[in-house]
């Protein structure tokens, strides 16, 4: 798949951009620390952290602690989660609709499909809705108009049907995959 | 983590959403994925059902289409206390074999099923409904429609309502070809919904007067006239609407009268008569204006003005708009486009708000009385307006042999300070005339891009005369200086064609590749040349 990145009209519309971030960083702002399931640290802004619901409640909660221990998530779709959460809270601040739909679709275009799977869970469980409608959004995107044996391979599914089992099923629905043009 | 499967380990909510962005069928055929999809199928609340996957073959299988329905709705019934959503799409190929009458819509045996499938999802609390229906015979409303007490998003296309509705939780209502039997069926209708926001009410037929009032949530009202039965009059009085919409039926007169709706933002018109009183009654009434599209023709006007203090968009298509001089007194304005078939009146429009300005100009510059001195009166008409940002022009014509005509009356070879340009082309004989389109285009513009439309009028052809002259084009260090015609290829220093994705994406691709596609290439599909100077 490929992604088109270096699109050579949008310049402007990306400079117009490139002052926020500067006043974003003028101001000092408080570090949240998040650990992941392999140990891994990740030090984010405050404003981050708080988009994720499960992280803002462990916080309501207990609001002295520094560090929020993630047992469920692993290193890489975590610091691919936080990526994502930054630029949201630009759009937040300076709402702009076309381009916060461009970033999603790009964000998602360059993501495997094994990191985007993997990104679901995670979001399931810091409760970011926003990311989780793009990512659900994506896989089915990804697995629209494509043949059984390559959505097989795409979640890496093993197939227990026997092969009489599997038929009979297709029989069943037989109008489901008639003028149906599987790749 | 095991690296095979990690989709299978989701929790089932989290695949069932992810199922919920395909199609039916395609939700169905992963059903053969392995046993624990099967199971996670057999929980998914199917809500979108449509007929014409069943229609692939020529073969009649309505029944087979009318239990798949029900059964799925059934199993669903046992699985959860509520079936919020609810689409059901019958097209018009479903019962081939049945000979369509008033008093019979549908086969007895299909009608009953479909009844009953109705009647599971009324009674399972259902908040959203969509009915479709595009058989030749209008389809008359089962009685379980009459009352649903929990219905908030309904949108009806192809019925015929004839009882009094009861739909007290509606928000939104949407009527597409729908026969209403008798004005006294909307006027109960819409007085049983009292929190409705939006209406829609697309080629109905038997309503000729409309009149809205007591709704305190309406916001949002769309009409759209139907040729049978023209609407005569329009009444609305609520204070909350903001948008008002009406496309009339072939210029049918019809009255509006949104005197009291002093918070509209949102006003559009089309296929209208465009008066003197419309106009005035514009500028006068509706103070928080924001939104101003008029479609129509211009009836016996000398002055035309309009002075609206907040409005920030004006699209205004009058072909024949042809008063002395038309004022814009709107120092919001950010967007103007206009559409005219005349060279347009000077336009006063200095406002230094105004961001972007479109202007399509439709002239028959063979039969026009302007002739070849247009384009240099146009550059005159523009130059008085500042802050452009992005200018729009169509010009039609029939010959490219005029396009040349002009080219060379123009004093200055970079005419018109196009920087994006939308180009189709209707030229008979493009493959003769062509090449010499794609010389005066640029002898008279220099765009930054050039924006085409596949599979209209003679685009294909030109798009590929003009990557034919791209792609072979060579870096001639020594044209005369005299040969305009061809000093656009001295200036270009470089071009990129690019194809919008599905995704809505531009997609780089060689000029050699795209002669190549240009057999297979669909229809509707933009392409965009991308040129440095």
């Amino acid at each position: 798949m490929s992604s088109s990145t270096d699109s050579p009209t949008l310049t402007t519309e990306t400079t117009q951009l490139s002052p926020q971030p500067d006043t974003e960083t003028a101001k000092p702002t408080k570090k949240i620390t998040l650990k992941s399931s392999d140990n891994q640290i990740f030090e984010v802004e405050e404003s981050v952290a708080m988009e994720f619901a499960t992280v803002k409640s462990f916080f309501e909660d207990s609001p002295s602690t520094d560090t929020v221990p993630l047992p469920n998530v692993t290193a890489k779709p975590l610091s691919q989660v936080i990526e994502f959460c930054k630029e949201q809270i630009k759009f937040k601040a300076n709402p702009d609709e076309a381009q916060k739909k461009k970033y999603n679709a790009e964000f998602v275009t360059e993501k495997s499909d094994k990191d985007l799977v993997d990104m679901i869970p995670v979001a399931n469980y810091l409760e970011i809705k926003d990311l989780l409608d793009v990512l659900n959004q994506a896989v089915a995107d990804r697995i629209e108009n494509k043949s059984v044996e390559y959505v097989r391979s795409f979640f890496g599914i093993d197939n227990d049907f026997t092969a009489e089992e599997e038929a009979a099923l297709r029989r069943e629905h037989a109008w489901a995959y008639e003028g149906v043009d599987e790749d | 983590m095991d690296a095979a499967d990690r989709i299978s380990q989701l929790p089932e909510h989290l695949i069932h959403r992810i199922l919920s962005f395909l199609p039916t069928p395609e939700v169905v055929r992963l059903t053969v994925l392995s046993k624990p999809w099967h199971q996670v199928f057999t929980s998914f609340p199917i809500s979108e059902f449509s007929s014409s996957p069943f229609s692939a073959n020529n073969s009649d299988r309505s029944f087979e289409f009318c239990t798949f329905v029900y059964n799925s709705l059934l199993r669903q019934c046992r699985q959860y206390r509520s079936i919020p959503r609810f689409k059901l799409s019958v097209s018009a190929d479903l019962c081939r074999s049945h000979r369509y009458s008033v008093q019979r819509p549908l086969p007895p045996q299909i009608d009953e099923l479909i009844i009953r499938c109705i009647e599971q999802v009324t009674q399972k609390g259902v908040k959203e409904l969509s009915i479709c229906f595009r058989t030749p015979v209008y389809y008359r409303l089962p009685e379980a429609m009459l009352s649903v007490t929990e219905l908030a998003v309904c949108k009806l296309a192809g019925c015929l309502i004839e009882g009094n509705m009861n739909w007290p939780s509606l928000r939104v209502l949407s009527l597409k070809r729908v026969e209403i039997c008798g004005r006294r069926i909307i006027d109960n209708l819409l007085f049983a919904c009292p929190f409705i926001e939006e209406l829609a009410l697309i080629e109905c037929n038997g309503i000729d007067y409309l009149h809205l009032s007591g709704l305190r949530k309406l916001k949002k009202v769309k009409v759209k006239g139907q040729f049978f039965s023209p609407i005569k009059k329009i009444e609305i009085d609520a204070v909350s609407l903001h948008t008002f919409s009406y496309s009339a039926c072939f210029y049918a007169k019809t009255d509006i009268d949104l005197t009291s709706c002093k918070n509209l933002e949102v006003f559009k018109f089309k296929y209208c008569i465009i008066t003197e009183d419309l106009v005035q009654h514009l500028n006068c009434n509706f103070p928080a204006l924001k939104v101003l599209v008029l479609h129509g023709y211009i009836h016996d006007i000398q002055r035309f003005e309009i002075s609206i203090p907040l409005l920030e968009k004006l699209k205004l298509s009058a072909p024949n708009l042809s008063a002395e001089e038309a004022v814009i007194n709107a120092p919001r304005l950010r967007s103007f486009k206009c559409y005219m078939e005349n060279i347009p009146p000077l336009i006063s429009l200095n406002q230094t708000s105004l961001q972007e300005v479109s202007l399509k100009l439709s002239v028959d510059l063979i039969y026009g009385q302007h002739g070849e001195g247009f384009l240099e009166y146009f550059r005159e008409n523009l130059e008085n307006i500042n802050q452009i940002r992005l200018v729009t022009l169509l010009i039609t014509n029939n010959s490219s042999t005029i396009i040349n005509k002009i080219v060379r009356k123009v004093s200055n070879p970079v005419l018109l300070r196009i920087r994006n340009l939308k180009l189709n082309t209707y030229i008979e004989g493009m493959r003769k005339e062509g090449l010499a389109l794609v010389d005066d285009l640029f002898c008279i513009c220099r765009p930054e891009s050039l924006s085409l439309e596949s599979g209209c009028g003679s685009n294909d052809e030109f798009m590929e005369i003009l990557c034919k002259k791209l792609v072979d084009r060579v870096k001639h260090e020594n044209y005369s200086a005299d040969t305009q015609v061809k000093c656009w290829q001295r200036d270009l220093k470089g071009v990129k064609i690019e194809h919008l994705g599905r995704k809505g994406y531009w997609e780089a691709v060689t000029g050699h590749a795209f002669l190549d596609s240009l057999r297979t290439l669909e229809s509707e599909q933009k392409i965009r040349f991308v040129f440095e100077w």
